[in-house]
Formats: structure tokens, sequence, C-alpha cells
């Protein structure tokens, strides 16, 4: 799991003056998380980057609506993850097409047996697990347990309910402990 | 407090987000059953793994493509707001400019002769078929002359009267940016990407985009034309998303169509503009 960002109130305000290098120093500073989201949530490395990259020119255009009222990064995680859910929905063929030959390469980067030891087969097994999730267990499972978000903020970032979080945190990770059952001790 | 109610609790248990009422109840259910006990360790152990998953890092050069994208949308809201903004002062004073501009237009007609004149010239016929004529209009009335075979045929048409020519009808242009997004999508094939690349240098876009499609193993053609230039580009299915990557570094990119399942190889119609 990630570590958590500082406080970036100050980064906020500096992106709604306008000051030049704040955008750079944010794409810096969430590159991977965004990125990470997207490719959890899309298995397929170019549309993730298409869809981190959208995200952050979004927080470039709507920076004057963000009031400030939640964490940045809270915002920039419902962007990020409202993209990828529209794009799963509108996108959903092309997903399933692609879908079984992206997964196996986020698993493992090579289909052969000396590949799959060499990635840890262990590694493999969750990478699998999280990509057959359905999407709106996967980026509860994705925020919680791989970003480190709290469920109010997944709440926030999500517009659901804490209520609802909690319960679709619970069945992700119910499906995933019988999906890996094998790698428990 | 059941088994099920029990295990429903138990990732909330885990990330400490239970009531204290709650975890007071679920504590009370554990202590006396081991079958949950079990269970909870499983869990625990699943979230473990979770928390282990090596997190993934964003692809070299994506900070530069996001600075590179976001300059591509900057200078066209700089313009936007330019001419509209701020609103509640910009937008009276430009309805206001475009009513004087039309009353002068309206003074200026009126006030010329030659300008009159020609607006009164009527607009050149636009060729159409003639609808067929019911039978009661044709009773009593001969065909309609075409071109004479000999001079004396000529001779004898030229007395007899002529069917009416229907009134055509008045065709309306599109707008220009609405035909250039028309010519796009006419232009790209069923199950073929159109967008518009907007650059601001075409012929170094141009370039460009030439050695990436041969980079990537595809093919170009080209059509330069006074305001854009259309581009077909077909480049292997695998290399779509390179390609789409590599498009956004050239200027801002804009899919206008794509089908949800992508064709071996694909097509890319492009209009790269300035």
């Amino acid at each position: 799991m990630r570590d958590r960002p500082g406080d970036d109130s100050g980064l906020a305000a500096r992106l709604r003056a306008g000051e030049a290098r704040a955008f750079e120093e944010l794409v810096i500073a969430y590159q991977h998380r965004v990125f990470g989201v997207a490719l959890r949530m899309l298995g397929n490395a170019g549309e993730a980057e298409e869809v981190a990259q959208e995200a952050f020119l979004r927080v470039h255009r709507a920076i004057g609506e963000f009031r400030g009222e939640a964490k940045l990064s809270t915002w920039l995680y419902a962007i990020t993850s409202r993209l990828c859910l529209n794009r799963l929905a509108t996108g959903e063929r092309r997903m399933r097409r692609e879908g079984e030959e992206t997964l196996l390469r986020l698993a493992s980067a090579e289909t052969d047996a000396a590949t799959e030891l060499e990635r840890g087969e262990l590694e493999s097994a969750l990478h699998r697990a999280i990509a057959e999730l359905p999407e709106e267990r996967r980026i509860v499972v994705v925020l919680r347990d791989l970003e480190g978000l709290s469920y109010e903020e997944i709440a926030e970032a999500l517009a659901l309910e804490p209520g609802t979080v909690r319960s679709r945190l619970h069945r992700a990770r119910m499906d995933l402990k019988d999906k890996l059952e094998r790698y428990l001790p | 407090m059941t088994c099920h109610d029990a295990r429903e609790r138990f990732s909330a248990l885990v990330d400490d987000a239970l009531s204290t009422a709650e975890r007071r109840a679920v504590d009370a259910h554990l202590l006396g059953c081991p079958d949950c006990r079990a269970e909870l360790e499983r869990l625990e152990a699943t979230v473990a793994l979770l928390h282990r998953v090596e997190p993934p890092r964003a692809p070299a050069g994506f900070v530069d493509r996001v600075l590179a994208a976001r300059r591509g949308a900057s200078w066209r809201s700089r313009v936007l707001r330019r001419l509209f903004v701020p609103l509640p002062v910009k937008l009276p004073l430009e309805a206001a400019a475009l009513v004087l501009v039309a009353l002068a237009a309206v003074y200026v007609l009126r006030e010329t002769p030659e300008l009159r004149q020609a607006a009164r010239l009527e607009p050149p016929p636009v060729t159409t078929p003639a609808p067929a004529e019911s039978p009661q209009a044709t009773e009593g009335r001969e065909a309609a002359p075409g071109p004479a075979a000999n001079p004396k045929d000529a001779k004898r048409d030229r007395g007899r009267p002529r069917p009416p020519v229907p009134a055509s009808k008045t065709e309306v242009p599109a707008a220009p940016a609405e035909k250039a997004l028309d010519e796009v999508k006419k232009r790209a094939g069923v199950g073929a990407v159109a967008g518009r690349l907007d650059v601001s240098d075409r012929e170094a876009a141009d370039r460009a985009l030439a050695e990436l499609v041969g980079r990537l193993g595809g093919t170009l053609s080209r059509r330069a034309e006074a305001d854009a230039t259309f581009v077909e580009v077909t480049v292997p299915r695998a290399a779509y998303p390179d390609f789409v990557r590599e498009l956004a570094r050239l200027g801002h990119w804009r899919a206008e169509r794509e089908p949800a399942e992508l064709p071996e190889p694909v097509t890319v119609t492009l209009r790269i503009a300035d």
C-alpha cells in the first residue's frame, strides 16, 4: 500500500492562483497513484495513461470549482475513478476482448512458467484476482487496500454512502480471500 | 450475534471502522466461536497480502506528455477567456457591437443603389429533376420538347408551349466546422477511428506523424488543403495505444469516433489543423 501524501491544501491554493509550477508539481506528486488506479481498473497500460492524463487535465480545467472542503488528493481520485468507471461502462466489449490478454499481461509479463516464477506466483495471483473483481468492488478495494484511502474518503470520491463502501469492500475482500485461499497460512 | 452478522463486520473490524457497540458484540461472539476466529484470521491474511502488492509506476515521460497536453488545451481556453470573460462586461459589449454592425449594414445597403441591385438578383438555379406530372395536367398538352434531332424539328418545336420548370430548392450550406467534421467522418470508413489533431505547426506535426507511423509499422496517406491536412493512417491494432499516446505529444488529439471493437489493422482518419 502506498504512503499517504502530506497535506496538499497549499498546492491546491497555488493551483487556484494559477501558479505555473504548481500543476507540474501536482502531476509529479500524483502520477504513479493516478496511473496505478487507472491501470488496476482498466487492465491496459495505454488506456490507463490516457485516462490518467485526462484526469490531470480535468483538475487543471476545473480547479476554480474546487472548494477545498475535501482533500485535493480525494478530488483527484474521484475524477480518476469516475473516468475509469465511465470508460468501462462504455467500452466493456473491448475490455472483454482484450481483457483476458491484458489480465495475463498484468499478472505476468510472459505466459511461460519461468517468468511466472520470476515475478512471484503470489504477486501474479494477486494481480489476477483483483483484475477479476466486478468493477464496483474493484474500485473500492483499489482505493482502500492499494491506495490507503479511508472509508470516508472513498465514500466522498465515489459519491457513495459509507455503509455502501463498507459492504462493497467486505464483498471484494471475501471474493479475494476465496481466490487466494491456497496462498493463505 | 450470529456468525453471519459477525462475519459481515469482519472487514470493518480489520480496518478499525466499527462503532464501540458493534466492536463489543463482535468480540464477544469471537470469544465463543473458533470457526469465526479462523475466518477472521484468513481475512486478515488476505488484507495483509493486498498491502504487500507492488504499486505500479507511471511510464517514463508521462509528466512531459501531460504538460504538453495542458499547453495545447491552454491556448484555446486563453483565447476563449479573452473573448468572453468577464461575461457581465464582455457579453453585453459584444452583443451591442453585433447590433451596431447589423444596423450599419442595413444603412449602407439602403443608401447604396448598386448594393440594392445586387441584393435583388436571384441565386443561380439549381438543377433538380422535374416531378412527374398528373394525368390531368398532361391531357391536351404535348410532350416537352427535347433537343431537336434536325433543324426542321427545332423550327417546329419553337412554336410549342413548354411545360413549367418546378421551382428549385435553395441549398443551405453547412457551417465550415461541421462540414470539416462531417468530412473527416465521411472519409473514415465503417469501423475506422476518426478525429482531429490540433497542432501549433501543421508541417512539423505532419512530419512527426509520418515518422511515428513508420516506426509503428503502419501506412499513411495524406491530402493537404488550405486550412487542414487530412491523413489516413493504418496501424496494427496492438500498436494503436502507442499511436494514440504519441499523438497526444504532437498536439491535442480528440477522437470523434472510435468503435468499441477495433479491427485489425486499425484505420485512423485525422484532420490536422493549426
